[in-house]
């Protein structure tokens, strides 16, 4: 097949706007006759307040049904014939995206108290890919950090210290630990964009959860080079790493539906694609002139600080003139996913507060329609929720008065004479029309598999395919409801400027869920189910079987959110070949490296710990016993000039309480203020190790006999492997 | 845990070995490879600290001893090439990063407070260990515009937006569906 390139500076006079109309028209071809036949159905019955209320609910809801099955469509088409001429990877030839870029790129990782072995060994595979790739020289890698939990913070410091060390990356991996967290992830880019912006042309954003093959990421760096005017370069990656039911089914759905789907996007996107907040490269000049988030007017929860920032971004880089693409199909690209429905709709809560707050902005000055699209698609992605909550509301009035008031059928004239449908034949057409829309994305992207058998098997075979598509269909029809819930609650919460308090989260292995915690996150929506299938049974028994899979998923919510979190159901399937992805198949090199690494640092992890006490503040344990962490610690807190007398007083209190009566006498911000003063932290060292155990709180001495003979060796990211535990377990022995 | 319960003062015998522990302790934190050496090198820091126990009557042992292990310290970054006034906390403390950027692991992993000769390598190494947490900054403005709100477009037009296919003919397609729909409706009533 003959390569063309394609050219967005050259892009068909109103091709966008003949796409886009196009999915507009799919749309209403699809949403059309359903709208129409709900519509009849209501009039052939009479209407009324609820019925009208009931159709706008509908319409509202199938009009989002048919953008999704219509955006499927036209991804089918656009992959056929070697895929849609316009996009952004069809700008490089075969092998241009090899050749080394001769722009300087900063790969950036923002973090929060995430997984520190995670972050620091996914920064090194990425690095070393670049690395083994022959591209490294234009790169510079940089953990941009807004921990404020002590113990990650300075277990950040030592691992990324270390990991220079080891791999001699001194000047080319750099860590950042902001004072104060302002604005979050998008003030963490900003600020290091203030910083260090004008030594690069290009950012690259990460996730602490994300990883790019250094292919994947010279590729988006050429692809910025070759098209000038693009200022965004979103990627699509794939979910990895899943142990959990949950966190499989997800990458399985998303891997195989995901490409038709982002196909779709891209064909009518074009130039005016959105932007998710990772895996992206950024040019950075016109992203620091223009991409500065104001605060919305007000106070939350619309006003204020902008929360999602990532569409803001595109929306502000589109305003000031630059294009942005979505780069399907870049291989090498990956990030994880929430493992259990309580994490996964704690995301969600997030998400959605940061999506509602758009709604100011769909009315924003300067914004091109697309991105309007973009906010008002956002909002309506969890606005749904309580929509669909509404409509079956009604569905269930609307049914207990049509059987309490013996409604008989108007006869009236209806389509449906023309057809020869019964009243019952009509529902019946209606039901399954929006099924099959429902479930259209789902046998497209089967049908789009046919002719790449290679795929095919990566996937496991069309048995393992098809058996994941139905268990999967069959699980998130059940959580669907339960998420409906959520949703509702939030927004409700939202609205009334509420949090929610989750219990702690407890876990076993990395993200599984407790039973405990189930409970206590479903009960409500298993009290919901049960009072909801006792008053639509009572109602109509048709209603109740229409309304069966929802009730089934509420009732059900505790036992399917335990065996979806669950990493043993999770490794079962994994066995039977279901859910089985192509990353899984044939991982890639960095994949393989990721994960024998992550379950090494997992055994260490159950080696000795050190007591509950002294783990609840072994970041400051470390920061001061240490001598090391202490002067790494130390040194890299900004040297201060003298500070004024009140400041020193009060720091000088602050270490006497700490070392007379321990890191628990101190609240969270004294303990952080200590931590953050560089003298303060030099003088703790030297005070705690030069004082007789009499002098100092019980703490202090427990900590100073982790550090003595009898005690496992302390563990710090400078801990030679076997040093410590060898010199300790020569002691034990003498 | 509770805050420290005042206790009393260790006999003199107990206060040594409490002196002899924690330098150890703190020694050891340094990671020496050899435990030979830093038995050798904690006991010659308590014999000079009871050496010196005359001169400071009101020091306690732990103290003391602490300080003398600071002093044996510094003499040998000295001779390891890393000089500085050990009395000021900014030096011992760059002193101590400049071990944990260069000596804790592969080539000079053993060198740490050994008693050989301090190869010129290990010792230049010392000399120029720093942390580079970043390169030098170059600061920039994020220059930040109020919103205005408004659908009054003021987005500069995108020529590629344009052209042949107006808007108007799309909408006049989608127009011209929803018509068929009304059309089909009326016709059945």
């Amino acid at each position: 097949m003959t390569f063309v390139r394609f050219d967005p500076a050259a892009l068909g006079p109103g091709e966008i706007a003949r796409r886009r109309h196009r999915v507009v028209l799919l749309v209403l071809a699809i949403a059309g006759p359903a709208i129409l036949t709900m519509a009849d159905l209501h009039w052939r019955t009479g209407y009324d307040g609820w019925k009208a209320v009931h159709l706008v609910l509908f319409t509202m809801l199938f009009g989002l049904v048919a953008l999704g099955a219509a955006q499927t469509l036209t991804g089918f088409f656009a992959r056929r014939r070697g895929g849609d001429p316009c996009r952004i990877t069809a700008t490089l030839a075969a092998g241009e995206g090899e050749k080394p870029v001769a722009a300087r790129t900063a790969v950036v990782m923002p973090i929060c108290n995430e997984e520190v072995g995670r972050v620091i060994e996914g920064v090194r595979v990425m690095y070393e890919s670049l690395l083994r790739s022959g591209r490294l020289a234009d790169f510079d890698f940089f953990i941009l950090s807004d921990s404020n939990d002590p113990n990650r913070w300075i277990e950040e410091e030592t691992a990324w210290l270390a990991l220079t060390r080891r791999i001699g990356a001194q000047e080319r991996i750099f860590y950042r630990k902001r004072r104060g967290g302002i604005n979050k992830k998008s003030g963490n880019l900003a600020d290091f964009c203030r910083r260090w912006g004008k030594h690069y042309v290009y950012m690259v954003v990460l996730d602490a959860d994300s990883i790019m093959t250094g292919d994947a990421i010279g590729r988006l760096a050429q692809l910025m080079e070759r098209n000038r005017r693009v200022g965004i370069i979103q990627a699509v990656p794939a979910l990895v790493n899943g142990e959990t039911i949950l966190a499989r089914l997800q990458q399985f759905a998303s891997r195989l539906y995901g490409p038709v789907s982002a196909a779709g996007l891209n064909y009518w996107q074009l130039n005016g694609a959105n932007y998710w907040g990772h895996n992206a490269i950024i040019r950075l000049a016109p992203f620091t002139r223009h991409c500065s988030l104001p605060e919305l007017p007000g106070e939350g929860p619309f006003g204020g600080r902008i929360m999602s920032h990532d569409y803001v971004e595109a929306a502000l880089m589109r305003r000031a003139g630059w294009d942005v693409w979505l780069a399907t199909g870049l291989e090498g690209n990956y990030e994880e996913c929430p493992a259990t429905v309580i994490e996964f709709a704690q995301r969600d809560r997030r998400w959605l507060q940061g999506n509602l707050q758009h709604a100011r902005l769909v009315a924003a000055k300067g914004f091109h329609a697309a991105n309007r699209v973009h906010f008002a698609l956002g909002i309506l992605a969890y606005v749904a929720s309580p929509l669909w909550l509404a409509f079956l509301v009604v569905s269930a009035v609307i049914a207990y008065r049509f059987g309490a008031s013996e409604v008989a059928l108007r006869s009236v004239p209806s389509f449906a004479d023309y057809l020869h449908w019964s009243y019952r034949t009509q529902a019946v057409v209606l039901s399954l029309f929006t099924l099959a829309m429902l479930f259209l994305p789902k046998a497209i992207a089967l049908l789009d598999l046919r002719g790449r058998r290679g795929e095919v098997a990566a996937f496991g075979g069309w048995g393992d395919l098809c058996g994941g598509v139905v268990l999967e269909t069959l699980i998130f029809t059940l959580l669907a409801p339960v998420l409906m819930l959520y949703h509702t609650a939030f927004i409700a919460l939202t609205i009334c400027r509420k949090k929610i308090s989750w219990g702690t989260q407890r876990r076993g292995r990395a993200g599984e869920s407790g039973l405990a915690e189930a409970v206590s996150a479903h009960w409500a929506h298993t009290a919901i189910g049960v009072a909801g299938a006792l008053v639509v049974t009572r109602i109509d028994s048709a209603l109740a079987l229409w309304m069966s899979p929802i009730l089934a998923g509420l009732i059900g919510s505790i036992p399917l959110s335990y065996v979806t979190g669950s990493l043993s159901a999770g490794e079962a399937l994994r066995r039977e070949g279901l859910f089985k992805t192509p990353e899984e198949s044939a991982p890639s090199p960095e994949l393989v490296e990721l994960g024998a690494v992550l379950a090494a640092l997992a055994a260490r992890r159950s080696g000795p710990r050190p007591s509950p006490e002294l783990a609840a503040h072994y970041g400051l344990l470390q920061a001061v016993l240490d001598p090391y962490v202490n002067a790494v610690h130390v040194s890299l807190l900004h040297a201060k000039d003298e500070l004024p007398p009140a400041s020193e007083a009060r720091f000088l209190a602050l270490r006497e309480t700490l070392l007379r009566r321990g890191p628990e006498a101190l609240v969270p911000g004294d303990r952080l203020a200590l931590l953050m003063d560089a003298e303060s932290m030099s003088a703790l060292h030297d005070a705690v190790w030069s004082a007789p155990a009499a002098r100092l709180a019980e703490w202090w001495r427990l900590a100073l006999r982790h550090y003595d003979v009898i005690a496992p060796g302390p563990e710090t990211a400078f801990t030679p492997r076997g040093g410590a535990e060898r010199i300790n377990s020569d002691r034990t022995t003498s | 845990m509770g805050p420290a319960a005042p206790t009393a003062p260790l006999p003199d015998g107990l206060a040594w070995d409490e002196a002899f522990l924690r330098v150890e302790s703190y020694l050891r934190a340094h990671h020496p490879e050899s435990r030979v050496l830093l038995n050798r090198v904690t006991a010659e820091i308590i014999d000079e600290a009871r050496k010196q126990e005359p001169r400071f009557p009101g020091d306690e042992p732990v103290g003391l001893a602490m300080r003398v292990a600071h002093d044996w310290i510094g003499a040998w970054l000295e001779r390891a090439g890393h000089p500085g006034d050990r009395s000021e906390a900014r030096v011992r403390t760059r002193a101590r990063l400049a071990l944990a950027v260069t000596g804790l692991s592969g080539r000079w992993a053993g060198r740490v407070f050994s008693a050989e000769p301090v190869p010129p390598e290990f010792a230049a190494a010392l000399a120029s260990a720093t942390l580079h947490p970043g390169p030098e900054l170059s600061l920039s403005n994020m220059p930040t515009a109020p919103w205005e709100f408004g659908f009054d477009d003021t987005a500069p037009a995108d020529p590629r937006d344009a052209g042949g296919w107006s808007p108007v003919r799309g909408a006049g397609w989608s127009v011209g569906l929803i018509g068929l729909f009304i059309m089909v409706w009326v016709q059945t009533r």
